[in-house]
């Protein structure tokens, strides 16, 4: 009973889906069954939305109790580390909840505002740009010449940066064309075949899951 | 009347038939008996090299999934993921390793759990499995995702950093973070703008559809692995349509016309 | 030790190339140099694209879709503004939304950002947000079909059937151009399968640069009328416009950036090309 109930019924559950998917993408079947899908298409979104928070919940008190536990050691970094994300936790869910019993839609309550405003968004911003140091370290230690298609990698790059910049325009102004070529051309042709084979990796990766072949999604293997 | 009409096209419908066909013969004849042979691709052996190193250096193992909700297009490459990872930790189960599992996914810690528990329990080492250390949450937001992996790569020193799954701008983050740490590097992504700061900066990379072959072939089950030839039908007829199509643009036909009927 | 090994040396400290990068990238910030910005052809084919009256009609609706978080502003939102400002200039209605819960931020400090570009319009008559709206590519496809239908109220609560812009404008068929300015990938795939195939309503992608390869596809094969890319794109488009914005502003920094970027593997390459030079010479 068990097993039945941990494999075979959501193995078949995802094989109706497929299915059902797969076919309401490609044919239109009479306008009732295509309502009585749109119906049930509808439902299902919903589901995903209210799994999708719920599991949202579950990593809220999955990232407390590791603080919890981490705190508990009392290495004096962890424990100031672990406690801001404690409070921050708790802070996030009382704003929330204040939010919800005053009937104000938490995005616009004017504390999340702030909080999205001058912490958050800030943040995000320096976070991403940390990217430009990183790519300048790996550049000096990563793109290193050693064979020939690498060199010719080199080159391309170096034209296509140049024509980037306004330093390229003061070099030569034939450097925009060039890169416009590259990126219009020989980068189109190179990134064609990749997007068409991931798509064939996904179909035959959907083949498995119909097939009840890909079982790593229920948390064990064959 | 109402009837059955396509609305996407009847020739797309054929040819996602046609390839399910195709995978699903390959995987009738390795049931049969008949080996299928596959590439070797380097990143999947270069795993238990990172994973044995790591366990020489004393240090642990780090994997990551990525970030983002369960339900976007995404959903695959987590699936592939979630494969590799369950050959990491049997590996990591095999030779002793800790292994530290990072994810931005709620909706997989679950799974998680499940798949680094049962390795470790099938490796005859349950008592390398604490819930705790060995699956972190982080968060789904993309750059609190980034740092807090970056944190826990260095924090923790890992030994061998593995990242496969979709990733976006904080790749580079990831690999570099394991550079600083001195890890040994695999990671894949079949997100194609990512593809090469891993092949950059990683020791060995799985580039695009190679992270779904891993997955197939971490399972270690001849069947699965042989639906990857499905994915060979697939190239080897769009080699024959580009052929075909070059042939008859000069006549003045577009094939690409007809392949959306 | 060689010259050569201690300049692999010093480079080798993170540290130090990142203090060169920030001062690369600071200096023409506080002290402008004003290097040439040329005008590449795909930014010129956008600009006409949208001044040709017979594409983009005097007073014609447009959508905008913004897809980006506070990280990809900076690329981003320099291209919006340059588009609204030569949008507004031909008297254009615009609609704006997000399928990203951001959306409404990001419009909020695109409005703080362009007060010049928003002044002399009416809200409900010459522009309107409609906020955030759920369902990603479903709620696209909604929105295709019927405006008022998918979404109840803008982001203000104003009932989206009170608005005259939305009356007048209902659904894919009404509008001129649909802008995708997304820092995601599969936000444009979403508008080329709901509103470009069914429709064949215009789509014009502005993206990050690092996006630009994985996009190009759609606007080779036409599903695209064109697509801004990066900060580069937005200092062109600033300059087509008329309006020096954060585009312009950031190109001597980029540029800086970007050479030095180069200078680091060039010197990379020499000091590998040496050591490998030495070794061998050390063999024989």
């Amino acid at each position: 009973m068990g097993a039945v109930v941990r494999r075979n019924i959501p193995q078949i559950i995802v094989t109706i889906i497929i299915l059902l998917m797969v076919i309401f993408y490609f044919f239109y079947i009479s306008s009732e069954v295509r309502t009585a899908f749109n119906t049930w298409d509808k439902a299902l979104t919903d589901w995903v939305v209210v799994i999708t928070a719920m599991a949202a919940i579950v990593g809220g008190v999955d990232i407390l109790r590791y603080h919890v536990n981490q705190s508990r050691k009392k290495e004096p970094k962890q424990v100031f580390f672990s406690g801001i994300v404690m409070i921050m936790e708790v802070i996030m869910v009382a704003f929330a909840v204040i939010a919800l019993s005053s009937g104000i839609s938490i995005p616009t309550q004017q504390n999340f505002q702030w909080l999205y405003t001058y912490i958050y968004a800030p943040s995000d911003a320096a976070m991403y740009s940390i990217l430009i140091f990183y790519i300048a370290s790996a550049s000096y230690r990563a793109f290193r010449v050693r064979n020939p298609p690498a060199l010719l990698l080199l080159v391309v790059a170096i034209l296509v940066m140049l024509g980037n910049t306004s330093l390229g325009e003061l070099l030569w102004s034939g450097l925009l064309p060039i890169r416009d070529w590259i990126m219009t051309v020989p980068n189109t042709a190179a990134f064609r075949p990749i997007t068409m084979g991931l798509g064939f990796g996904i179909i035959i990766l959907g083949l498995r899951l119909l097939l009840g072949k890909e079982t790593t999604w229920m948390g064990r293997r064959e | 009347m109402d009837i059955i009409y396509s609305k996407a096209g009847v020739v797309p419908f054929a040819l996602l038939v046609f390839l399910m066909l195709a995978g699903y013969y390959f995987m009738r004849k390795a049931k049969g008996g008949k080996p299928i042979p596959v590439r070797k691709i380097a990143a999947f052996d270069a795993i238990e090299e990172g994973v044995a190193r790591s366990v020489e250096m004393g240090r642990p193992v780090h994997f990551t999934l990525g970030y983002g909700p369960l339900s976007t297009s995404m959903a695959p490459q987590y699936l592939a993921g979630l494969g590799v990872l369950n050959h990491v930790a049997r590996l990591c189960g095999k030779y002793g390793a800790n292994l530290v599992s990072t994810l931005g996914v709620p909706e997989l810690i679950a799974a998680e759990e499940e798949v680094i528990r049962d390795a470790y329990y099938s490796a005859g080492k349950p008592e390398l499995y604490n819930v705790t250390y060995n699956v972190r949450y982080l968060t789904d937001q993309q750059f609190a995702y980034a740092s807090a992996v970056q944190a826990t790569i260095q924090r923790e020193n890992a030994g061998t950093n593995i990242m496969v799954g979709p990733f976006w701008a904080e790749s580079l983050i990831f690999v570099e973070a394991g550079a600083a740490s001195g890890a040994f590097q695999v990671a894949g992504t079949a997100r194609e703008t990512q593809i090469p700061f891993f092949v950059l900066a990683a020791d060995y990379s799985f580039i695009g559809e190679e992270i779904f072959a891993a997955g197939a072939m971490a399972s270690g089950d001849n069947v699965t692995l042989a639906s990857i030839r499905g994915q060979d039908i697939g190239k080897l007829l769009s080699w024959v349509l580009i052929v075909v199509g070059l042939v008859l643009l000069p006549l003045g036909i577009k094939l690409a016309t007809y392949l959306v009927m | 030790m060689t010259a050569i090994e201690k300049i692999d040396k010093i480079l080798s400290t993170r540290q130090l190339l990142y203090t060169l990068l920030i001062i690369a990238i600071i200096l023409p910030l506080i002290y402008p140099v004003g290097l040439p910005i040329g005008i590449s052809s795909r930014t010129k084919a956008v600009y006409d694209y949208i001044q040709d009256d017979s594409k983009v009609p005097p007073g014609s609706h447009v959508l905008i879709e913004i897809y980006y978080e506070v990280a990809a502003r900076a690329e981003l939102e320099p291209q919006v503004i340059a588009l609204m400002k030569q949008l507004f200039e031909k008297n254009c209605k615009l609609v704006f939304l997000s399928t990203i819960t951001y959306g409404p931020l990001a419009f909020q400090f695109l409005q703080a950002s362009a007060p010049d570009v928003f002044e002399g319009k009416t809200y409900g008559e010459d522009y309107v947000f409609l906020g955030y709206i759920a369902g990603q590519e479903s709620a696209v496809a909604s929105l295709a079909k019927s405006i008022t239908g998918t979404v109840a109220t803008d982001n203000y609560g104003n009932p989206t059937s009170s608005l005259p812009l939305i009356v007048e404008a209902n659904d894919a068929s009404a509008y001129a151009l649909v802008i995708v300015a997304s820092s995601g990938t599969d936000t444009f795939g979403w508008y080329v399968r709901q509103w470009y195939t069914p429709y064949h309503t215009p789509l014009l992608f502005g993206a990050l640069s690092v996006i630009a390869p994985s996009i190009e596809p759609y606007v080779n094969a036409g599903q695209a009328v064109g697509m801004l890319t990066g900060q580069r794109s937005a200092a062109e488009y600033e300059l087509l416009v008329g309006r020096k914005g954060l585009g312009i502003a950031s190109m001597d920094a980029q540029s800086f950036a970007h050479g030095l970027i180069l200078v680091f593997i060039i010197v990379g390459n020499i000091v590998f090309a040496y050591t490998k030079l030495s070794k061998r010479g050390e063999k024989k």
